[in-house]
């Protein structure tokens, strides 16, 4: 790129691409703005052709048909409950792993490291049946338990910890020793707090994946009551011409919101945890 | 160290360890052997027994129509999938690296599908594609072309599946590639910029292999995430139309799940997880590989 | 204040010995300086002591009383470190309190002792800030105070200074010596610059490769080293050392096989440029004359001038130059010698007496 006197790109350059970057950053942004459009549509609008951009006449009956079609609020909270669990799970078991594997010296710590990074490139799709089988036999399919248990460790997260804590100076821990900490005070005392830029940002990418996931809530839960909301919104999915469409969209609106807020309010850290997931290994 | 000695060292470690490692041993470790084994079996769901059928399973995937078009599919998809996700993305991140106005604002445009899972962007996506109120074939009414039924033609209905899945997943490629262009060496740049070279030289001598990695890395996350893909198929199309989107996952869904064949299901699993383990080991070497050669 | 007691400490890792079979006494209320080059073992001889690493053979006795597998803890030591180890997170004052809290004493207590040491130290202003917002010297004022409050047996300092620049070094030496005259406590301090030994230490233990070279007070080590090692090592300028060969016959001094002299024991005298020897002069009756070499370098210090002269082709001399005009390099002259102030060392180092 061509750079003015002071290293900054030129003026014009800056100009010409804020300009090309317009048509895709649009045609990107408009799936979900017509999904809001569409979704304060009156019915017989939603499918008229050709298809208007904006409601003519905007109404709130989709939403109140929505929520009336289906728990869209218990759909939250399983994915909520879901989610949470997931994450803290992980985020727990974790932090004690990586601290062991970066911070004790034990012999097999080479062996384990090795077994985590393997456990790095397992693809889900190998698990998905043994696990379904496991829950139906406990009698444990369609509970919360089944949604969280199966990624309650994280081998992305042990990983990414460990290699965070090992970068923090032994004479810490050491100071910390002197002073009479155990290794759990030391741990969750000092290493957790010095470490939060790392752990926040893998417990956003955390939640958010959890919530994402769609082929093991759809295999483990039966009744509505437990769906989620990924699995939840596909139920508006129907194959009939005379579908709603104002209130399928209103429904997806509702259900995608949290996403989209909790995603930009956390853009930092998501990113962050996006980058860490991808570097030099599987993501 | 506060254990005075080598064993209360090790016996610590382990106890940190225990918990994690217990639920990766029993949620998927052991599953994972499971699947192996069960390939093996035919599973009767109903009495929970396993029958040993040996090879059988495979050999039937290996003869089955279905399979083979599932494969077919999933290349196909992964074919139209990772292209228009390296070079849509690249576009993108080289236009970002311009610093144009609104930087960050264009950037979260890009990068929010990725924060929504695959059956939401399909929720969005699906009226979209409706042959006769969906925006898309408005679109192309306008320029003159008779917009297909995208999701219920078996020639379009890759295409539908393989742009909305374009749609979220480029804008983590951008995050990527954005952090490569941002380590071009400007030196660089600057003297070939002297040396009279113009802008699309520039680009292919200098910007394109100091970014090789990156776009190495991004494309093969891109073919994994195409070999794992299920969430946008199983709502947009349900697999069809006549499987031209039954992907390797789906089919496992569909054979496991929808016909309760789960030892045919565990088969396809262990077929997908040395296809997958594969690509990314490579993945994992080249990578090694690189990161020891000079940028 | 307690007794430390050292008993044929030894550690090694895997086949390497870092530390061989060790004995060392340090008397309650001593400032103990243990100095030496790098990878000679002292930090982890302090560290041993400190409990943050196992022996591999013999005992740590604190007062009399075996602490060798006792948590550090337990033994009642606390640590200075190199670069702080400060908690990045917490506030200076929950720095120095963090041990005190782990250790249930009273809040009262606890805050009274905090705020002696902040007198102390000078850190009262800087209670409330986090260690990011400190200087380097600040920061090593508040691991100091970290460890004093704990009002420990025995302080253990590991080369708390060479991340200072030159000047806030001298005055944390200052600072270090006299907290040590305040609180009369043990004190076993590590470092690799003898200046610090030599201005810190009542005594001073110099290692070299695991072993022990020499414990002495810092001028019975300046005057009497026992090894040639030690002696380059005290001393600063360096000490020169000379192969006996230069010397002339008779002087007596050929059982050695190296000589070692001070600069401030021997002079440069430039010669008149008529070839003939400087006369002896009234005083100076033990002095002769060694040999003549030119200057390469030449050090005003203010006080004393020093002369960097090469006597041979590689046999560099630094000496001291008394007299108004200052040499210039490539000036030719005479290397005088106070034969009395020699030391005498064998082959092996080891010094010979007369």
């Amino acid at each position: 790129m061509r750079k003015g006197t002071n290293g900054l790109p030129v003026f014009s350059s800056r100009l010409l691409a804020t300009c090309l970057l317009l048509v895709p950053a649009v045609l990107h942004g408009f799936p979900i703005f017509y999904m809001l459009s569409v979704s304060f549509k009156e019915a017989a609008e939603a499918y008229q052709f050709p298809p208007s951009l904006l409601p003519s006449h905007p109404v709130l009956s989709n939403y109140s048909d929505a929520l009336h079609a289906a728990p869209l609020w218990q759909f939250m909270l399983n994915s909520l409950i879901a989610a949470l669990g997931i994450t803290v799970i992980q985020m727990l078991t974790s932090i004690l792993a990586a601290y062991a594997l970066a911070r004790i010296e034990f012999k097999g710590r080479k062996i384990v490291l090795g077994f985590v990074v393997a456990m790095l490139m397992v693809p889900s799709e190998i698990t998905i049946v043994p696990n379904y089988l496991m829950m139906v036999r406990t009698g444990l399919i369609d509970t919360h338990f089944a949604l969280i248990a199966p990624f309650s460790a994280s081998a992305f997260g042990i990983f990414l910890l460990y290699q965070f804590f090992s970068s923090v100076p032994r004479e810490l821990e050491e100071a910390a020793i002197v002073d009479g900490a155990s290794r759990m005070r030391f741990l969750f005392q000092i290493l957790v707090p010095v470490s939060m830029p790392a752990i926040v940002a893998f417990g956003v990418f955390s939640f958010v994946s959890a919530w994402n996931q769609y082929l093991w809530p759809l295999v483990v839960t039966q009744s509505t009551a437990m769906r989620t909301v990924q699995v939840g919104v596909g139920m508006f999915r129907s194959e009939q011409e005379a579908t709603s469409w104002g209130m399928v969209m209103a429904a997806t609106s509702i259900l995608v919101l949290p996403s989209i807020a909790l995603f930009i309010a956390t853009q930092k850290q998501f990113v962050r945890g996006l980058v860490s997931s991808g570097a030099g290994v599987k993501g | 160290m506060s254990e005075n000695s080598a064993s209360g060292a090790t016996r610590s470690a382990w106890l940190f360890l225990a918990p994690a490692l217990i639920l990766m041993f029993i949620f998927t470790v052991a599953p994972a052997m499971f699947s192996l084994l069960l390939s093996f079996h035919d599973f009767k769901p109903f009495s929970f027994t396993l029958v040993p059928v040996g090879l059988d399973q495979y050999m039937e995937l290996a003869g089955s129509e279905d399979y083979r078009a599932s494969l077919m599919a999933t290349l196909r998809f992964a074919a139209l999938v990772v292209p228009g996700a390296v070079l849509g993305s690249l576009a993108v991140a080289v236009l970002l690296d311009q610093m144009p106005f609104f930087r960050s604002i264009f950037r979260t445009i890009f990068l929010i599908p990725v924060g929504i899972s695959p059956a939401m962007a399909a929720m969005l996506w699906v009226f979209l594609f409706n042959p006769t109120s969906g925006f898309l074939n408005y679109l192309l009414s306008t320029a003159g072309i008779a917009g297909p039924a995208w999701l219920s033609d078996p020639d379009w209905a890759p295409f539908a599946v393989s742009l909305t899945t374009v749609w979220k997943e480029v804008g983590f490629n951008i995050i990527f590639l954005m952090a490569a262009l941002a380590q071009v060496p400007v030196e660089l740049q600057e003297a070939a910029w002297m040396d009279g070279a113009n802008a699309f030289r520039r680009f292919w001598h200098i910007t394109l292999p100091s970014i090789s990695p990156a776009l190495f890395f991004v494309t093969v996350v891109s073919v994994i995430h195409a070999f794992e893909s299920f969430g946008q198929i199983h709502i947009l199309t349900r697999g069809g139309p006549a499987g031209s989107t039954g992907v390797l996952v789906y089919q496992l869904f569909r054979d496991g799940f929808e016909n309760s064949r789960l030892g045919l299901a565990a088969a396809e699993a262990v077929i997908l997880f040395v296809i997958i383990g594969g690509v990314t080991l490579v993945q994992f070497m080249v990578a090694r590989y690189l990161k020891g050669s000079p940028q | 204040m307690a007794q430390l007691e050292l008993l044929k400490v030894a550690k090694t890792f895997g086949k390497n010995s870092i530390i061989h079979g060790l004995d060392l006494t340090v008397e309650a209320g001593e400032f103990l300086v243990v100095v030496g080059p790098s990878g000679c073992g002292k930090s982890t001889l302090l560290r041993i002591v400190a409990g943050l690493e196992p022996v591999s053979e013999g005992d740590v006795r604190i007062d009399g009383r075996s602490v060798t597998k006792l948590s550090p803890k337990a033994r009642g030591i606390a640590m200075v470190f190199q670069n702080y180890a400060l908690y990045p997170h917490m506030s200076v004052r929950d720095n120095i309190s963090f041990g005190l809290k782990l250790a249930k004493i009273p809040d009262d207590e606890v805050s009274r002792r905090v705020t002696d040491a902040a007198k102390i130290l000078h850190l009262g202003e800087l209670l409330d800030r986090k260690p990011y917002q400190l200087s380097g010297g600040q920061k090593q004022r508040v691991a100091m105070g970290r460890a004093m409050v704990r009002q420990p047996a025995i302080f253990l300092f590991d080369e708390p200074l060479s991340n200072l620049d030159a000047q806030l070094r001298v005055q944390m030496r200052a600072e270090i010596a006299s907290l040590h005259r305040r609180l009369r406590s043990t004190i076993v301090y590590v470092t690799h610059d003898q200046t610090e030994a030599m201005t810190l230490a009542d005594r001073i233990v110099v290692m070299r490769a695991g072993k022990v070279e020499q414990i002495a007070a810092p001028m019975e080590l300046y005057r009497n080293p026992a090894t040639k090692f030690v002696a380059s090592f005290i001393g600063s300028p360096a000490m020169n050392f000379l192969p006996v060969s230069i010397f002339p016959a008779g002087t007596g001094m050929h059982r050695a096989e190296t000589i070692g002299f001070r600069p401030e024991h021997s002079q440069f005298i430039p010669s008149s440029g008529t070839g003939k020897q400087p006369p002896v002069v009234a005083g100076e009756e033990d002095a002769i004359i060694v040999g003549t070499g030119a200057v390469k370098l030449v050090e005003p210090l203010g006080a004393v001038t020093l002369v960097h002269c090469e006597l041979a082709p590689g046999l560099d001399v630094i000496c001291e130059f008394h007299g108004a005009n200052i040499p210039v390099p490539g000036d030719e002259g005479f290397l005088k010698i106070n034969i009395s102030q020699l030391l005498l060392f064998d082959g092996e180092g080891l010094r010979v007496r007369k």
